[in-house]
């Protein structure tokens, strides 16, 4: 092979395995237009794959990437599986999401200890002693790193955390049933890793639909320019996720209806700034309740001209039962005509 | 209706890009390339002259969005009218090749098309300002400015936006979809931003027509097979993403920035070369304006201009007058079209980094030896007390290993980075033709900004990464790649192809 046919050949060869890759589009383009007309060419929840609640794999490389982004060795860390039963009170399985996940987590070096109110014998013929086993709760506590929540077995979500708190090590708590209240983990001193949370994206949150839904029809004969909504969080905040921004949801949808937002130049911001954002309240906020007192709120209704307050308990999931929209104290003075024109 | 109004949209847009196109004469093209370089024009001139128009006081109302429309269109009809006796090239495709472009194009349009905006990026950093543009017509309402005070610091209590300063080019793009349908539509203000995809390969085989028959084919199907131009990393996970393809974060497609970007950009190189090799005031200007428009739909854009500006510096000064002429006609042109965005951006709060500020030397050479910022992350903020923290990896390794993993991840790029690497001007012969030159360059400047603006980040790297970062900056560059190694298959004269397969085209001496 001389230089001047090297060339050719090798630019015909690489051009061929790259005109290969369309292989990719080809396939991405018909799939993706398939998943559409499955939904009725709209996004169908139901095809984003994962139940709303809890699915091993997923919980396993979430923990697996928690562990790595802190640059912690899987092997050194001690973990606590609660519930290897389906459901409360359920036959313990081998193929249990509890199981399946204690086993893979001992199978990657970590020490792993597992619990269930049923006892452990029968996990025994399955696990066999790649964990161990904790007859009390509490024993099985003492010194882990993390607890991992497998099921909503009513022990667990009636647990005593402040004593869970004391017991622990380091203070990870993954919620992979959504058994726990975020908020309550949190307040124990305890980082609540929730990975319930559903996969598809916020904007398809039925419950999100629904408040919207019921908000503009209470909100119908109001005009938008006439009534702005004053959001109010709650603290605690559980959450830095950028998920539990759930004010871009609503402030998308209802648009023109205007909505406003202490600080919102932070907490629009990047995922970063909003955790800045949520830092800045936790510290600077009560420990409990709505982040304005009764005289910030008041100022808050003089600069805005708000006719209505949105009151809201931050969490990645959306549930109608945490927002409330109630009218606007009247305000005391004109609004702040900077803020508006 | 909303529908309709959608489709008169893209027929006006196309049109306007029709009436801004040199003649057939000057630059002959066939009907492919024609659409595809006419619908970037004119999806560059419309949203910029709505910019412009609204700088200068007027109301983006429905009367002034059909006026411009209806404009657009008939000045369009008129040029399409007056062109009728001036024949198009004929195609060069063959009938597979034709399918190949056919079935990607059709199906990029058909799968923008498919599901409403569905994504956060489209969602919350264009669309809520489309919607702002189409209620309230005002390029300073107070939703795009009132989460500031009047001393431009953050007001104690704000309106929502995600970005406020981003540009508007996307935005102005639906809200004209929404007017021409009197309705928003979460589905159908992406009409006239479907297109991006399907034009691209259209655009560089016309922009390296000059080069014959094979590098025009050859750089459009490269272009075309990239899987970044559709979605990235698809079937990581296996193949049971089938089921929820479309669905994920990783679509290229529909309503964010990066594409119209990267296409725009690439338009504007196509007709950079045919200016200068026509040579055309007209293309070059036309290769200004598609340069604005890049930059209208996302920030970047003016990096990429930069870097365009220096690679013909650089690349090839001894360009003779006429050559910097046309040069100054599309950099003058640019200039004008993109000052009042420029300007108006100005006015509006900044909720990111401004990256021109920290671009200097000093702060590159800092973050070249610093360690990544973990203390940004919020993953480690919710796990508390750190390991990361005590041996954070360096930015610099982090930074070189996003791109290395890039360059070799076929899933995403094919061999795209490879065939660049080879089809840089190693030989003499290649070297002397000055578009290989430029463009090698255009593409190596662009990844070396790019690798130096996550250098400086303030943000942490591990997190961007999640977010498609730096394969989505890459995508910028991907018109520029895609020609360069069209450009493998220039040969000079003496090239054995056969004349009846150039049909009307010459192979341009070197430069």
């Amino acid at each position: 092979m001389t230089p001047a046919t090297i060339h050719p050949r090798l630019r015909a060869g690489l051009t061929g395995f790259h005109l290969l890759g369309a292989l990719f589009p080809v396939i991405f383009l018909p799939a993706a237009f398939l998943t559409a007309l499955g939904g009725g060419f709209q996004p169908n929840r139901e095809a984003y794959g994962d139940p709303p609640n809890f699915n091993a794999e997923t919980a396993y490389v979430a923990i697996q990437n928690f562990w790595l982004s802190l640059n912690r060795d899987p092997r050194q860390q001690t973990v606590l599986v609660l519930g290897l039963a389906e459901s409360p009170g359920g036959e313990i399985l081998a193929t249990s999401n509890g199981s399946v996940l204690a086993k893979e987590l001992a199978g990657i070096g970590v020490r792993v200890r597992v619990h269930d109110p049923q006892g452990s014998e029968k996990a025994r013929s399955f696990l066999g002693d790649q964990v161990s086993y904790a007859e009390d709760l509490w024993q099985g506590a003492r010194g882990v790193d993390a607890i991992l929540v497998a099921n909503k077995e009513k022990a667990y979500r009636e647990m005593d955390l402040g004593k869970l708190a004391s017991y622990m090590k380091r203070k990870a708590v993954f919620d992979c049933a959504g058994a726990l209240d975020g908020g309550a983990v949190a307040a124990a001193g305890l980082n609540y890793l929730q990975q319930a949370v559903p996969a598809w994206p916020a904007w398809l949150d039925p419950e999100l639909d629904q408040f919207a839904e019921e908000m503009e029809n209470k909100l119908a004969k109001l005009p938008p320019e006439e009534h702005p909504i004053l959001l109010i969080p709650h603290l605690p905040m559980n959450s830095l996720a950028g998920r539990s921004r759930w004010f871009l949801q609503l402030n998308y949808r209802m648009f023109p209806r205007r909505f406003y937002l202490p600080d919102a130049i932070l907490a629009s911001g990047t995922l970063v700034e909003f955790a800045d954002w949520v830092e800045h309240w936790r510290e600077n906020g009560p420990a409990r309740g709505p982040i304005l007192g009764p005289k910030k709120l008041q100022e808050a209704i003089n600069r805005t001209g708000a006719t209505w307050t949105l009151h809201y308990s931050p969490s990645t999931d959306f549930r109608v039962k945490d927002w409330r929209l109630i009218p606007a104290p009247k305000p005391t003075q004109p609004a702040n005509e900077q803020q508006e024109d | 209706m909303v529908v309709f109004g959608a489709v008169l949209l893209v027929l006006c847009t196309w049109l306007l890009g029709r009436a801004i196109l040199p003649s057939r004469e000057v630059l002959p093209r066939d009907r492919w390339e024609e659409q595809c370089m006419a619908y970037l024009l004119g999806a560059s001139a419309l949203p910029l002259a709505a910019m412009a128009l609204s700088w200068l006081g007027l109301s983006f109302a429905p009367w002034l969005a059909w006026t411009m429309m209806l404009l657009a269109g008939a000045v369009g009809l008129w040029r399409v009218l007056m062109d009728r006796s001036t024949p198009l090239a004929p195609s060069s495709l063959l009938a597979w090749q034709k399918a190949f472009f056919g079935f990607l194009g059709v199906g990029s349009v058909l799968v923008t098309l498919s599901l409403p905006l569905n994504e956060f990026d489209p969602i919350f950093h264009y669309a809520f300002k489309g919607k702002v543009l189409f209620y309230s017509g005002d390029v300073l309402d107070p939703a795009f400015t009132g989460m500031v005070g009047e001393d431009g610091q953050a007001a104690p209590y704000g309106r929502i936006m995600t970005h406020p300063n981003y540009p508007l080019g996307i935005p102005f793009l639906e809200a004209f979809a929404a007017h021409a349908g009197f309705a928003w539509s979460d589905r159908w203000v992406q009409f006239p931003l479907a297109f991006w995809a399907l034009c691209l390969p259209g655009v560089i085989a016309f922009g390296l027509r000059p080069f014959g028959r094979r590098p025009a084919l050859f750089g459009a199907m490269v272009a075309a097979a990239t899987p970044m131009l559709y979605a990235r990393n698809f079937l990581a996970d296996g193949i049971q993403e089938l089921g929820q393809a479309g669905l994920g974060g990783s679509v290229t497609l529909g309503g964010g920035g990066d594409l119209p970007l990267a296409v725009l950009f690439a338009g504007s190189l196509a007709m950079l070369i045919r200016a200068l090799r026509a040579p055309c005031r007209r293309a070059a200007a036309g290769a200004g304006l598609c340069l604005a428009g890049a930059l209208f739909m996302k920030n970047e854009g003016l990096a990429m201009a930069g870097c365009l500006v220096l690679a013909l510096l650089i690349a090839d000064p001894l360009a003779g007058r006429r050559a910097w002429l046309l040069r100054g006609i599309a950099l003058l042109t640019f200039l004008v079209c993109a000052t009042p965005w420029l300007i108006h951006r100005g006015k509006l709060p900044a909720i990111d980094e401004n990256y021109g500020d920290r671009f200097r030397p000093s702060v590159i050479a800092e973050h070249w030896q610093a360690e990544e910022k973990v203390e940004r992350s919020t993953r480690v903020r919710q796990g508390g007390s750190s390991d990361l923290a005590e041996a954070p990896p360096k930015r610099r390794d982090l930074a070189l290993t996003y791109f290395w993993r890039e360059f070799t991840d076929f899933r995403t790029w094919g061999l795209l980075w490879a065939l660049f690497l080879f089809s840089l001007p190693w030989t003499a012969t290649r070297f002397r033709l000055a578009e290989a030159r430029w463009l090698s360059l255009l593409v190596l400047g662009g990844l070396v900004l790019y690798f130096l603006i996550l250098l400086i980040t303030p943000w942490f790297l591990v997190q961007l990464r999640g977010t498609g970062i730096p394969e989505r900056l890459m995508l910028h560059l991907l018109g520029p790649a895609a020609m360069a190694i069209g450009l493998l298959w220039w040969e000079p004269r003496t090239a054995s192809e056969k004349p009846a397969e150039e049909s009307s085209l010459s192979d341009p001496a070197p430069a």
